[in-house]
């Protein structure tokens, strides 16, 4: 209730625009008909300071900011993507480490493996040791076929049907013609033992080196249809790869020292 | 508060909180400083202030800036305002040039109550939460500063 010991009090809170619509109205009507407290609503209501809309802030461009262009990412939580990255880092150094030694564990076996596939590859690719042993007294047949022309062997192949005589003769002609490059061991032995030409061929042989035979062996599997097996030449024949297979045996055993110390 | 929310708040509060912090320091550069000081402020709180809060947060740092401003150059501007009222011509009555006469006389809190009461037209719960006085103090401070105001009015419209 507006009296005239409250009446500043509601006034100012006129000023302040604190009252409700229907304290202004009672308050209008307490006022009116009275003209020093008009004049006294009127003091209290230029008061009121009034905001001028002209009066402007000149530098708004500078304090505007510009969104980033790519995607805001949170710094705070850059070390826990920090940590995650490290924590990766080590697992993946960890993998390699582990697969290193892995591989160099592997690579010592292997040293050893290609040893032995080594020779084996070379007796099955080349068949140096189980022909020779298993098979046949065909291999050093045709061990001339590189140093005496292997025509003549094959020509003399059907002589073994012929006459004894005939063959006597085709014999002496062909060591003639094999033997003049062989040594004179060969020769003598070929002559004491009487033996076919391949018989010879594989005393000869027995005399010559590994290179040789490895380097005749191959032609001979080829040409040589004879599977015919004679005592003498199976008995010389395993005598030569079984010095072969000793020969190789040490070279293995070489190579294997050399690469264990490797 | 996100980049557009900020610079919304520059486009909207911005002249509001010149005019305010141009009354209360009566010095165009220093309102300028408080302005961008502020802004600068809120720019560094995005993240912990809301953007309804954003008004309130503003003026509370322009209120905190404005009194240290005043503080450090009251009486110059005190002397300015008297120099001010001595060329005052009676006769030639301008209203919102008495107003500021009169609002210079009025004390720094006193000022900050009535600009923040007529500019920005807040209640006296929210004066209280940007000046940090309680609802009760601002309704006596600022009826207090009125009645000076009222009175200067008064006895300046009795020289005239």
């Amino acid at each position: 209730m507006i009296n005239w010991e409250n009446y500043e009090e509601y006034m100012m809170m006129l000023a302040d625009g604190e009252l409700s619509p229907s304290e202004t109205d009672e308050l209008k009507t307490f006022v009116k008909g009275n003209k020093e407290l008009e004049q006294e609503m009127a003091y209290w209501m230029a008061t009121r300071i009034v905001p001028d809309a002209r009066e402007v802030f000149s530098g708004k461009e500078n304090l505007l900011k510009k969104a980033p262009a790519g995607r805001i990412v949170n710094m705070r939580q850059l070390w826990v993507y920090g940590i995650a990255a490290g924590i990766l880092f080590l697992l993946f150094a960890g993998l390699l480490k582990w697969k290193g030694n892995s591989e160099v564990h592997d690579t010592s076996v292997v040293i050893a493996k290609p040893d032995t596939t080594h020779v084996q590859t070379q007796a099955s690719a080349t068949p140096r040791v189980t022909p020779l042993v298993a098979a046949s007294p065909i291999t050093p047949v045709t061990v001339h076929t590189t140093k005496t022309p292997l025509k003549k062997i094959v020509a003399h192949a059907p002589v073994k049907k012929l006459l004894p005589e005939e063959q006597k003769e085709n014999t002496t002609n062909n060591m003639a013609t094999v033997e003049k490059p062989k040594t004179d061991a060969a020769q003598i032995a070929v002559k004491q033992e009487m033996p076919t030409k391949q018989e010879t061929v594989v005393q000869k042989q027995d005399d010559k080196n590994e290179e040789s035979i490895q380097h005749v062996e191959q032609p001979l599997v080829k040409t040589e249809p004879d599977n015919v097996e004679k005592p003498g030449r199976s008995i010389l024949s395993r005598l030569s790869a079984f010095s072969y297979t000793i020969s190789m045996r040490q070279k293995f055993s070489t190579v294997s020292c050399t690469l264990s110390k490797v | 508060m996100e980049v557009n929310d900020y610079n919304a708040c520059v486009h909207q509060w911005a002249d509001g909180l010149f005019r305010f912090a141009r009354k209360w320091t009566c010095h165009e550069e220093d309102a300028r400083d408080v302005v961008q000081n502020s802004f600068e402020i809120l720019w560094q709180k995005r993240r912990e202030v809301q953007v309804t809060k954003a008004k309130a947060f503003l003026f509370q740092i322009a209120y905190r800036q404005s009194i240290d401003i005043y503080r450090r150059k009251g009486r110059v501007i005190f002397k300015e305002e008297l120099e001010t009222f001595e060329n005052y011509i009676p006769g030639s009555p301008d209203l919102k040039k008495v107003l500021e006469r009169a609002l210079a006389q009025l004390d720094e809190q006193s000022r900050a109550l009535v600009l923040l009461k007529d500019h920005e037209g807040y209640r006296y719960d929210e004066i209280g939460q940007i000046t940090g006085l309680s609802e009760a103090q601002v309704k006596v401070y600022l009826h207090r500063a009125r009645k000076v105001l009222k009175d200067y009015l008064v006895s300046v419209e009795n020289i005239i």
